[in-house]
């Protein structure tokens, strides 16, 4: 009956961990769980079970189940931590190669056109473009185009990601948000040139 | 029980032994929808869930840039996993394997089998933990090798793609006048690369191939680079003036 008593206490402490603990990420839940479990059975081995009577064996067996799940455990959060960066980074670069693209062909659009750069943009993209104005709406949910600024001889473009995040977590996009994918093309009299910002 | 009340005989271990192997391997074929027999299933690999779970949260965030809470039932199977492995079976084996002076009666086969469940069930959580571990260090290293090849091609892919664009644009403008005069050198980005290595090779004034040997062997080992050697990866694009083209992988990973 008294270890009954310690299997439903750890239950109850292992209900009130799966409630608290987020569902999005179960992480948390397994390491709070593992930190539970050793410290409700090490209790029972100090205060109900007297050392001496429980033999080497068991206890042998009960540190290396503690240590080999918490080895096993962080083995495997590094490993999903590294699948998860993995595909971020698969992600960014999909968006990059999406963003040069089009900007190159925007920008080879601005140069092949006679007259200003001003005026090319304005003919390409409408009258009213100037800074500040997306001329490739976000509508396709990746990313939008900005003309960050707009002159006779130069002409400075940026692609911003909507979601997909970029290798600086505390970049500060130019529509007011951080950490997301952005990239910039400056169209000049000798040529575009692209820079990755984040 | 007899004279061997307190301790455990070389017999009842191997006899948990296999009945762990067996229970493990045999709960992983009877249970195992997801994951192959050696990862263990998810009731006996708590940790294995909580892998899987955030995989399935990164894959939808690649997706769609969302994380949905959709693991409810993978949480409950794995705190109960955890319940019974680090809660009820260490307690259990604890009550089970302590030294008492009563006799206990002997099982079948002169062996005590309440020992071997509670045994049993213990070396079950360590034979998952063992294959985890070992899985893990095959596949993973394999797998962030592979990614660390893969990541340095589409750098390459992407540099080309913005060294195109500066040929193109500035052959455009008139700053490269012929394609058939151009060196290494004439290229910003190509002086600063050293993920590759770039050739440009001029089939007229107006068309030129610009070609990146990867250091990295690729797929056909009879493959011959731009650079004179053979099987390493090879990207090319075709670039005009004002046109920049699609990097063509020739030899891939």
């Amino acid at each position: 009956m008294d270890s009954l008593k310690w299997i439903v206490g750890g239950g109850v402490v292992f209900l009130l961990i799966y409630l608290l603990t987020p569902s999005d990420n179960l992480w948390p839940a397994l390491f709070f769980s593992l930190f539970a479990g050793l410290a409700i059975t090490a209790i029972y081995y100090f205060m109900t079970v007297k050392s001496r009577e429980i033999p080497v064996v068991a206890t042998t067996l009960l540190i290396v189940l503690f240590i080999s799940a918490f080895v096993v455990s962080y083995t495997l959060y590094e490993r999903s931590q590294f699948q998860s960066e993995l595909l971020t980074e698969i992600r960014s670069t999909i968006e990059v190669g999406i963003m040069t693209s089009e900007l190159s062909t925007i920008s080879l659009e601005v140069m092949k056109h006679e007259g200003s750069f001003t005026e090319a943009i304005k003919e390409l993209y409408g009258e009213d473009t100037e800074s500040g104005v997306e001329i490739r709406p976000f509508d396709d949910g990746t990313f939008r185009v900005v003309v960050t600024e707009i002159g006779e001889d130069v002409v400075v473009l940026s692609a911003i990601s909507d979601w997909v995040r970029g290798r600086d977590a505390d970049f500060q996009n130019l529509d007011g948000e951080s950490g997301k994918v952005q990239t910039m093309i400056t169209i000049n009299q000798a040529g575009a040139f692209y820079e990755r910002q984040n | 029980m007899n004279a061997k009340t307190n301790n455990f005989s070389i017999r009842e271990w191997i006899v948990s032994i296999v009945i762990a192997l067996i229970l493990f391997f045999g709960v992983s074929v009877l249970l195992n929808t997801h994951t192959n027999v050696t990862n263990g299933t998810t009731i006996v690999a708590p940790w294995h869930t909580a892998l899987v779970s955030s995989v399935i949260t990164a894959i939808n965030e690649f997706g769609t840039g969302f994380s949905e809470e959709v693991f409810q039932s993978q949480k409950i199977i794995m705190m109960i996993s955890l319940f019974i492995f680090f809660i009820a079976a260490p307690v259990l084996l604890m009550r089970i394997m302590r030294k008492t002076d009563e006799e206990q009666p002997a099982g079948p086969f002169d062996m005590n089998w309440v020992k071997i469940t509670g045994v049993s069930l213990v070396l079950m959580i360590l034979i998952s933990a063992f294959f985890s571990l070992y899985n893990n260090l095959h596949i993973h290293n394999y797998s962030k090798e592979q990614s660390e090849r893969s990541r340095l091609v589409d750098q390459v892919r992407l540099e080309m793609m913005e060294i195109t664009l500066e040929i193109a644009s500035r052959s455009l403008a008139g700053d490269i006048t012929s394609f058939e005069t151009m060196r290494r050198d004439d290229i910003s980005r190509m002086q600063r690369a050293d993920r590759a290595e770039y050739h440009l090779v001029a089939e007229s004034d107006t068309l030129l191939n610009l070609i990146a040997v990867i250091p990295l062997k690729g797929s056909s080992a009879d493959f011959e680079n731009a650079n004179g050697e053979t099987g390493y990866v090879q990207i090319k694009t075709v670039i005009s003036p004002g046109n920049t083209g699609v990097p063509v992988t020739q030899n891939r990973l």
